[in-house]
């Protein structure tokens, strides 16, 4: 038994047929638009339903709420256990590495901004989202950034639409990103600084966010520990 | 307007639906996630869709097409919540004392703890089964580099393995 064998049945594990893919996929590239997802009719019906404001990418869905959030704000005095950052992506021709080869992220708003994070159930689906309740400060702060994200592109993705939330990500990172950007632009669970990277379709004018996935309850509440001033 | 490529003959929306299969089992290799494979594909299909003006006339566009898809496949790799969370694979359930089975998930643990960079150039000749001059072009490297990076990887997945032997 060969390595190439081996590596073959062990990969056809995991790569299922999908014979609707080829017309599906190029059907939606004529469109220029992605397809809906599994998982996602919820969200979309949110979309029509309420004038909630989107961001998205991939599954990873940031939503603003309806309404504030249903929680008193914890207090904010003591530090999170792991530090929430915002970023967009800014033109830097010396750049070569990473997601965006030409960009580099550029810190715009930080866990100060966050007042309380907390798990909650999905009204519109089964699984359970993050909800994130933000400053007013933090408020204005969001606004003003998805806004210019939003703005930054005629239509779909581009670097600038991009508002990216990392844990820890620091300023040396940021101006040593060339050397660091494909370490650090890879998930938590994978050794990077990385939680999420959606492009905004709406800008974000609520005080709160909604961080939407299929997410169970206790990958919920670990993110939201994580994120959370209160540090959980 | 038709788009065509490869001598202008063969219309760019048929060539793409064929290269969607191979794309796809390349994101499933990288990724082992149905879902995230086929949102990887897709995205690498609107892309392709909206950069077609740059794949040269008479080009192969495979290589430049699995290239967009190996991309995208960082992509939910690194955008996900939920994959920054859940760290155990999850496996498919099987019989505890089906051998064959357990063997496949501990490669497909090792394939996945390689290096996003790594795990490409495996899965790109390993599985894809392509020649090591289209591995080099779809990684951005020189056949070379590419060659080096598989004897590496294939140490770390079996130390024991001649690489020389593997490369065959």
């Amino acid at each position: 038994v060969t390595l190439r064998s081996d590596i073959h049945a062990a990969l056809d594990a995991v790569t299922p047929p999908a014979p609707h893919l080829p017309a599906t996929a190029v059907d939606a590239a004529m469109r220029g638009e992605a397809p809906a997802r599994r998982g996602r009719r919820g969200l979309l019906l949110v979309a029509v339903a309420l004038p909630a404001l989107l961001i998205a990418g991939g599954i990873a869905t940031l939503r603003t709420a309806s309404a504030p959030g249903t929680r008193a704000p914890a207090a904010p005095a003591a530090q999170p256990t792991a530090t929430p950052v915002f970023t967009t992506w800014v033109p830097d021709p010396s750049i070569t590495a990473g997601p965006f080869p030409g960009y580099r992220p550029e810190i715009r708003i930080d866990h100060r901004v966050v007042a309380s994070a907390h798990a909650a159930p999905d009204p519109n689906g089964s699984g359970w989202t993050v909800v994130v309740t933000f400053t007013p400060e933090g408020r204005l702060e969001f606004d003003s950034v998805s806004t210019a994200a939003y703005e930054s592109c005629s239509a779909g993705s581009c670097p600038e639409s991009h508002v990216t939330t990392w844990l820890d990500l620091t300023a040396d990172d940021v101006a040593h990103w060339q050397e660091r950007a494909n370490a650090l632009y890879q998930p938590v669970g994978m050794g990077g600084k990385l939680l999420t990277d959606p492009y905004v379709q709406e800008p974000i004018t609520g005080a709160t966010l909604i961080i939407e996935s299929n997410l169970s309850r206790s990958e919920a509440e670990a993110l939201a520990r994580l994120i959370s001033p209160a540090g959980g | 307007m038709v788009d065509t490529s490869e001598a202008g003959t063969v219309p760019f929306e048929v060539l793409l639906q064929d290269l969607i299969p191979i794309g796809h089992r390349l994101a499933c290799g990288m990724l082992h996630d149905a879902t995230q494979a086929e949102d990887a594909v897709q995205e690498a299909a609107i892309k392709a869709w909206r950069h077609r003006a740059r794949l040269r006339q008479g080009s192969d566009p495979r290589p430049w097409f699995l290239a967009i898809v190996a991309n995208e496949c960082r992509t939910p790799m690194r955008g996900r919540w939920w994959s920054t969370l859940r760290l155990p694979v999850r496996e498919p359930s099987a019989p505890a004392a089906d051998e064959a089975v357990l063997r496949d998930a501990d490669l497909r643990r090792a394939i996945l703890a390689l290096p996003p960079g790594a795990r490409l150039v495996v899965v790109l000749f390993f599985y894809l089964d392509l020649p090591l001059e289209e591995v080099a072009r779809v990684a951005g490297l020189s056949t070379s580099a590419a060659r080096g990076r598989l004897y590496r990887s294939i140490k770390r997945l079996r130390p024991h393995l001649d690489p020389e032997e593997a490369l065959r």
